[in-house]
């Protein structure tokens, strides 16, 4: 916010919303993302608890309910399907850098 | 004027060691010993045992002689979190420092020695940070079996790849130094650079992940006992505790708000610790995340 592009912005007359729109955002939004991305992999982790207390049929309670019942090539399955989800996940994460910053997109 | 005030004060404080909240590691430690002294000494000094069944006693609410209240099978609230803490403590203290013992050789060498030697030991790891902490935990449980020992283990293999991942980092950064140039100009062999120069080096990033992780820890053994697949009752845990109480949370509350709060508390004391030793001991903020 203290940086001279935004001192510019202002100067420009542009209105604080446009400011933060339009040039804060973008440069704020490459820390944010990856952050986001990261979430999801612990979301995928915490979906097995939170779908357990709520009794809710997803696939972390499949997972769960499996390796109770020691039922290996559905807990194989599961947890391939969540780990790859997860690299999904990080791969979009790497190409949206690309989209938010034209800096870093490969030539 | 006014900035370059605060710029000369803030350079102060780096010269001095002490930046940001010089109070968040005090209040982390001192929560954590608090902890660690009601783990080890509450077992001897309260009366009564987790696991002394009184039927009559059931469900009772808290009361001064029993400040917790007491569970569904009359069992005292109080003395099992008590015992559970120390069970929480001793899980994450030993997956922490098996995760140390075998990531932190593992991501040194990496980061020494890069080239091939890297890529065969950091692929592998890479591999298991694929997985979510607590899917990968459930799913070694699953292959492993429960019980307290095992959940360690399991947690431990968990951590090795951020660990490995912190001290490839931080061997790295040592790597180019000029004091370990220096060291090698001398003649100094591998080992002896690794040994004298990075480990010394890495220890402040090591230090903070571990305070992370041990705080993870405790909130992944939780999980994990919760769900019926981490420490094997009538063993006290606080997951344990808390899934018991789950069938009677309207009735007795007690049940599962003081084993909750207990998690609470050293989850938060961990944070604070890990949160403060950073600011202290790196005020530049230069740490691998």
């Amino acid at each position: 916010m203290s940086r001279g592009f935004v001192q510019f912005a202002r100067a420009k007359g542009l209105p604080e919303r446009a400011v933060l729109l339009r040039h804060v955002l973008p440069n704020a939004a490459i820390p944010l993302v990856t952050v986001l991305g990261l979430q999801v992999g612990y979301m995928l982790g915490g979906a097995i608890v939170v779908e357990t207390i709520f009794t809710l049929p997803g696939i972390g309670r499949m997972t769960l309910d499996a390796v109770l019942e020691r039922n290996y090539p559905v807990v194989q399955a599961t947890v391939l399907v969540v780990g790859a989800m997860f690299m999904l996940v990080n791969l979009l994460t790497d190409l949206l850098y690309g989209v938010i910053d034209p800096r870093v997109r490969a030539r | 004027m006014d900035r370059s005030a605060s710029v000369t004060a803030a350079a102060a404080a780096r010269a001095s060691g002490r930046c940001g909240r010089p109070w968040l590691a005090a209040v982390g430690l001192s929560v954590i010993v608090g902890l660690g002294v009601l783990a080890l000494a509450g077992p001897h000094v309260l009366p009564g045992s987790p696991e002394t069944i009184v039927s009559a006693e059931a469900l009772k609410p808290p009361t001064p002689a029993e400040p917790f209240g007491r569970d569904d099978l009359g069992r005292s609230v109080l003395s099992r979190v008590v015992h559970a803490y120390r069970v929480s403590l001793e899980v994450a203290l030993t997956s922490v420092a098996l995760a140390l013992l075998f990531g932190m050789p593992l991501g040194l060498v990496a980061g020494y020695a890069e080239g091939w030697l890297d890529q065969l030991i950091m692929r592998p790891l890479d591999v298991l940070m694929a997985f979510p902490a607590i899917l990968l935990a459930v799913a070694l449980m699953g292959v492993f079996g429960t019980g307290l020992g095992l959940v360690s283990v399991a947690l431990a293999i968990v951590y090795v790849p951020t660990v490995a991942r912190v001290g490839r980092a931080a061997a790295l950064a040592a790597k180019a130094e000029l004091y370990v140039e220096g060291a090698r100009a001398l003649g100094a062999t591998a080992p002896r650079m690794l040994l004298r120069h990075i480990v010394p080096n890495s220890t402040t990033a090591v230090l903070v992940q571990a305070s992370f992780l041990m705080a993870l820890a405790i909130l992944v053994e939780a999980a994990l006992s919760f769900l019926g697949v981490g420490i094997r009752p009538p063993t006290p845990s606080l997951g344990l505790m808390l899934a018991d109480g789950r069938g009677f949370m309207l009735d007795a509350p007690w049940m599962v708000v003081f084993p909750g709060l207990a998690i609470v508390v050293a989850v938060l004391g961990f944070n604070m610790l890990a949160d403060g030793l950073r600011d202290w001991l790196d005020p530049q903020g230069a740490l691998p995340r």
